[in-house]
């Protein structure tokens, strides 16, 4: 085997996260290849590359409420893609963008792969919402000794808010400045589902929904399709168009499933600590290093946590350094310029490819009115439970 | 210490399965006994009930009685949940350790603003069709 190469990301496209999935009654309804199938053209042809280059189909499992099973095979069919490294289907709750991505990475990392996609769509809003429901309590909970309790996936950081606010003393208004600031980034962005300005009065204003986060405290249900393209540096290099290279990579799961058998502090994150430690470890950078983050954060306390865990922020500062705009554009360490889960919105497997795009495009300098100036080393995060998994990767824009 | 057991004149939507390992944990509980395995190989407790420690993978194991007291750790309130939890409106759940060391999720039942690292008991919640747990505040 070859010693493992360096990847880069060479192309992109991806559908603006909103409600746009079809109903069934719908008879000029566009089905899943329908909307995924032209963004991997689009996505190949931004690469300078065509369907006969890929190796590589990571896709995303798609929602429950998917008819087509055999998804990633069934797709690789009507896509035309002949491939050498692997076509897989890759799940593991909110973390599953990151994975795919990251099974994309190890194919071409390994030599498996020249070109590797790292895609999906997720249809979550055609839904019956009690099945989603019953869906979701499965998911992140014991099926026996805590999803009868009724506990909705944002419910545990429901927990972790009310747990926060009684240990630090912050309040449910400073925490609500992460929505606030993520409208703001997200009003720039023209793939968020929500970009109308969003003031904090506004925010506490809204019905409650798990105590203490109100409705814009806690994500939208969405719909989303992404498609990212992978290919070796050396590739990359000789095609002549702009890339950005994934530098490092780490990952922990702490061995919890939402809370552990004994008592443990649940807001503490360690395995966004531990991930990000292992993945500049690997870049061979320091935190400070880093001019801008993605953070998968569901609802504003998680980005809270995650960037206190990360150590952005110190611990019991993540809501005040939103508020004084340290993590905002212009601050010192920008997080979630594109809106986050709250406001770029939340297609929650997908969640991670959406935000591996916007660091690839703030490294490429194409972000506009929401640039990070002189972004040039990024990182993302994705985790799923209550951050009982994070995974990590440090991008670098061009040389 | 037998647990007090609330009658509730409702049906769980959704039934926790007995099997093999958690049979003789809903048997007790419905009788007010709330059980925790404990490994007889390192003397972890072990919540869920199951056929391996977390701890040491040891699979022999002793049945004993919690006391059922324990911390109130934290508490939300859902107002969005399942229709058929939402019947008679939000509902609170708490995150609760026992003085056994476990940590476990419960109905609360009482105020939903009570105050976090304070004492609280367990009860059994009984339905129609089911047993679930719950806790509550009690005086220091
Ligand atoms: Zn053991």
């Amino acid at each position: 085997m070859n010693a493992p190469r360096k990847v880069a990301i060479v192309g992109a496209a991806a559908s603006p996260v909103g409600r746009w999935a079809p109903s069934d009654q719908d008879d000029d309804a566009l089905f899943e290849l329908d909307v995924l199938g032209p963004l991997v053209i689009a996505a190949l042809a931004e690469a300078g590359l065509d369907r006969s280059a890929v190796d590589t189909a990571a896709f995303v499992t798609p929602s429950p409420s998917t008819r087509q099973l055999g998804f990633s095979t069934y797709m690789a069919a009507r896509l035309g893609l002949r491939c050498n490294g692997s076509v897989s289907e890759v799940s593991a709750l909110g973390v599953s963008g990151g994975l795919a991505f990251d099974q994309a990475l190890a194919d071409v990392a390994l030599g498996r792969s020249e070109t590797a996609l790292a895609l999906g769509i997720s249809y979550q809003t055609n839904a019956p919402l009690p099945v989603v429901m019953e869906h979701s309590l499965r998911a992140v909970g014991d099926v026996d000794f805590q999803s009868p309790f009724g506990l909705t996936p944002i419910s545990w950081y429901a927990f972790d808010a009310a747990r926060y606010m009684h240990e630090t003393g912050i309040t449910r208004e400073q925490i609500a400045q992460i929505a606030v600031k993520s409208r703001r980034h997200a009003m720039a962005n023209e793939l968020a589902q929500f970009r109308k300005e969003l003031t904090l009065e506004e925010v506490l204003a809204q019905r409650m929904i798990v105590s203490p986060l109100g409705l814009f405290e806690v994500p939208s249900v969405a719909d989303g399709a992404i498609c990212l393209v992978l290919a070796s540096e050396e590739a990359a290099r000789a095609s002549g168009k702009p890339y950005v290279t994934v530098e490092g990579r780490g990952y922990h799961h702490e061995g919890y499933h939402q809370i552990g058998g004994k008592p443990h502090d649940m807001t503490a994150f360690p395995a966004a600590r531990q991930a990000a430690r292992a993945a500049l470890d690997t870049a061979g950078v320091s935190l400070g290093d880093i001019d801008l983050a993605e953070l998968y954060a569901p609802c504003t306390i998680t980005e809270v946590l995650v960037s206190e865990a990360i150590g952005f922020c110190a611990k019991g500062q993540g809501a005040l350094d939103a508020a004084a705009g340290v993590t905002s554009l212009g601050g010192r360490i920008p997080i979630n310029t594109s809106g986050g889960c709250l406001s770029r919105g939340h297609p929650p497997a997908l969640t991670g490819l959406y935000g591996l795009l916007e660091l690839r495009e703030q490294l490429l300098g194409r972000c506009g009115a929401r640039q990070v100036e002189g972004a040039r080393l990024a990182m993302h995060c994705c985790e799923s439970g209550n951050y009982n998994a994070a995974l990590i990767h440090v991008l670098e824009g061009p040389k | 210490m037998t647990l007090p057991i609330i009658n509730i004149n409702a049906d769980l939507p959704s039934v926790p399965r007995s099997g093999h390992f958690t049979r003789q944990f809903w048997q007790a509980l419905g009788e007010g006994r709330f059980l925790l395995q404990q490994c007889t190989a390192c003397t972890a407790l072990r919540f869920p009930p199951g056929s391996i420690c977390t701890e040491c993978s040891g699979s022999e194991t002793l049945w004993i009685e919690a006391g059922g007291r324990g911390t109130l750790y934290a508490l939300t309130t859902v107002h969005a949940g399942p229709p058929a939890l939402m019947r008679d409106g939000p509902y609170t759940r708490a995150i609760v350790d026992l003085n056994e060391g476990v940590r476990l999720i419960a109905e609360w039942l009482g105020d939903p603003q009570a105050r976090f690292d304070t004492p609280v008991e367990l009860v059994v919640t009984r339905y129609a069709n089911g047993c679930l747990f719950g806790a509550r505040s009690i005086a220091a």
